[in-house]
């Protein structure tokens, strides 16, 4: 696409995406919503997945970590939500690195395998502890305000995410063209050869990890004044391989691929509720075909173009496909 | 001339293996050294253990006089020494270019320098110019180890060490990276070299070590090297 081209399908996208309020009913309204939420989280976990290349079943503790910070510090201690996004950024930030300084030394399978069970600690922590409201979770968080202005409508949580969302993509894409991404990129490629070429591999991918716990969290402070109040239940295994479906779908480290494939998880189940029962068959046989026959993502990044690319993207890409393969399966079952 | 790099008496281990077993040797500034012997003697892990890739069990390395042992590899490489490792790990996926500027990666700030580097390498290798825009995996054997020397030049390193830049190439391009060497050599990098073509290193360097199973079993000049016939017979295939 040319750059003109690039730039009108960004601006009317934006046009679309703001004007999508007056255009729709409450329900697809509501479903835009959780796409967007969705695009926060994909675009937080592109960092880690995409960019870094680092694996990560457990993406949903940072996403509670975020809701649950702003839901005790609302409900406990009457902060503003406002004053709570900095304090679950910083949260979460830290307990990216708590994560990602134990797999530091591991890689693919493994990784995963570590990560999903963070993901899990921080589950069960949640249903465990009296301060999260054990099982049921913590209801009754308040309602932000803009000066005498109450965020309490549908239309005002759209919004208030679609910046959200906007700020995630803006940050992300500007952080995979800066010297981070580039030696994100090549820690993803080749390890050790990035490590002889001098990129200090612990710090950088350390900083994935927080960036991306950081840009989660966010999301989740957001989802908690959305639905006013959260449990366990939102912050499962699933979840987080819903997000990584989004990713993987629409192309890893692909910033626009990302923003799709996050639409369309959300999307696609919705807009086949119209055959009931089989809805979820019918999208994990999509995913599937979607694998074998473009296993690169609907909107691949530049760098995993076709067969001339190399044998390590090509590993990378199977890898991946064949861990949706899985998931679909496991959602059939569900 | 100076020495620029001393490996005093260095053990090294993969698990319980000890690969190295007591590595003494010296680099002096303006050098081409080659490190000689057969699969497994551990030349690989000499230049890693010097990259700091493998930590030494004991013993010291000192680069102008300074320990560099148990530095982390990123600050080895901002100290001078840039590690081309076998089989040229060049990023498939990224362009010639990109694959460039990750060279220049400790450069951080000095867009210029960066600049230069690149221009210095494309004007050392007129191919690379051509195929900047392509993906390094398109690129074939050669060019791939001509990308990967450039990417370890633009560190500017004080120490340039190659592992087998040769492998895998044909002859023609074999001589055409060797002439490279010299060139680089020339115009002021200090160089250490592996080579399983021991023929060919020991023509292109002053001075060689021979390893054998962990050992430092000679050394000498190249010239002394390349007429002893015990040498010639067990490493060179003569």
């Amino acid at each position: 696409m040319n750059p003109l081209g690039k730039k009108l399908s960004i601006i009317l996208s934006l046009v679309v995406a703001c004007c999508l309020p007056f255009l729709t009913n409450n329900y697809w309204l509501d479903v835009a919503t959780l796409a967007l939420f969705y695009i926060v989280l994909a675009q937080g976990l592109n960092v880690v997945v995409g960019f870094a290349g680092l694996l990560d079943l457990g993406y949903a503790a940072f996403f509670a970590v975020g809701a649950y910070t702003t839901g005790i510090l609302m409900t406990v201690y009457q902060w503003s939500f406002w004053l709570t996004l900095p304090v679950s950024m910083a949260i979460a930030a830290v307990v990216g690195v708590i994560i990602g300084a134990p797999t530091l030394r591991l890689r693919s399978d493994y990784l995963a395998i570590v990560t999903l069970g963070f993901g899990e600690i921080i589950r069960i922590l949640a249903i465990n502890l009296d301060i999260t409201g054990s099982a049921s979770g913590i209801y009754g968080i308040p309602r932000p305000s803009i000066g005498s202005y109450m965020l309490a409508g549908q239309m005002d949580f759209y919004y208030l995410i679609l910046i959200i969302a906007i700020l995630a993509v803006l940050a992300v894409k500007r952080l995979g063209s800066s010297r981070i991404g580039r030696a994100w990129m090549y820690i993803r490629e080749d390890e050790d050869a990035a490590e002889a070429m001098g990129i200090n591999r612990i710090k950088m991918k350390l900083l994935a990890y927080s960036i991306g716990a950081v840009i989660g969290s966010l999301g989740g402070s957001v989802f908690a004044v959305k639905m006013s109040a959260i449990a366990p239940l939102s912050f499962s295994f699933t979840q987080s391989i819903m997000i990584l479906l989004a990713v993987v779908l629409g192309g890893l480290g692909s910033i626009p691929g990302v923003v799709l494939g996050a639409v369309l998880v959300i999307a696609l189940p919705e807009l086949l509720r119209s055959v009931e029962d089989w809805r979820y068959l019918i999208f994990g046989v999509a995913l599937v075909a979607m694998m074998l026959f473009r296993p690169q993502g609907l909107w691949p990044a530049r760098y995993d173009t076709g067969k001339d690319s190399a044998h390590e993207a090509d590993t990378l890409r199977t890898e991946g496909s064949d861990r949706d393969v899985q998931l679909d399966s496991e959602k059939c079952n569900a | 001339m100076s020495t620029l790099l001393t490996i005093d008496n260095v053990h090294s281990f993969y698990g319980k293996i000890e690969a190295l077993k007591g590595i003494s040797l010296e680099v002096r500034q303006g050098e081409i050294v080659a490190l000689l012997g057969s699969n497994g003697a551990g030349k690989s892990t000499t230049l890693k253990t010097i990259s700091g890739l493998v930590r030494p069990g004991k013993g010291d390395i000192l680069l102008n006089g300074k320990s560099i042992v148990g530095l982390p590899p990123h600050q080895i490489v901002e100290a001078g020494i840039i590690h081309v490792p076998e089989g040229r790990r060049i990023f498939a996926g990224l362009t010639v270019r990109e694959n460039l500027e990750l060279g220049g990666f400790t450069q951080k700030k000095k867009k210029d320098v960066i600049a230069a580097g690149i221009e210095q390498a494309f004007s050392m290798f007129p191919r690379l110019k051509e195929r900047s825009t392509q993906l390094g995996g398109t690129l074939s054997g050669g060019e791939q180890q001509m990308l990967a020397i450039c990417r370890g030049l633009m560190a500017r390193p004080k120490l340039l060490m190659l592992d087998e830049p040769s492998m895998g190439l044909a002859p023609i391009i074999v001589q055409e990276i060797m002439h490279i060497i010299r060139e680089i050599n020339k115009q002021g990098t200090t160089i250490l070299l592996i080579e399983q073509n021991a023929k060919a290193a020991l023509r292109l360097a002053h001075r060689g070590y021979v390893l054998e199973t962990g050992r430092i079993v000679m050394e000498n000049t190249a010239e002394v090297l390349r007429g002893d016939q015990s040498i010639v017979k067990a490493y060179l295939g003569a």
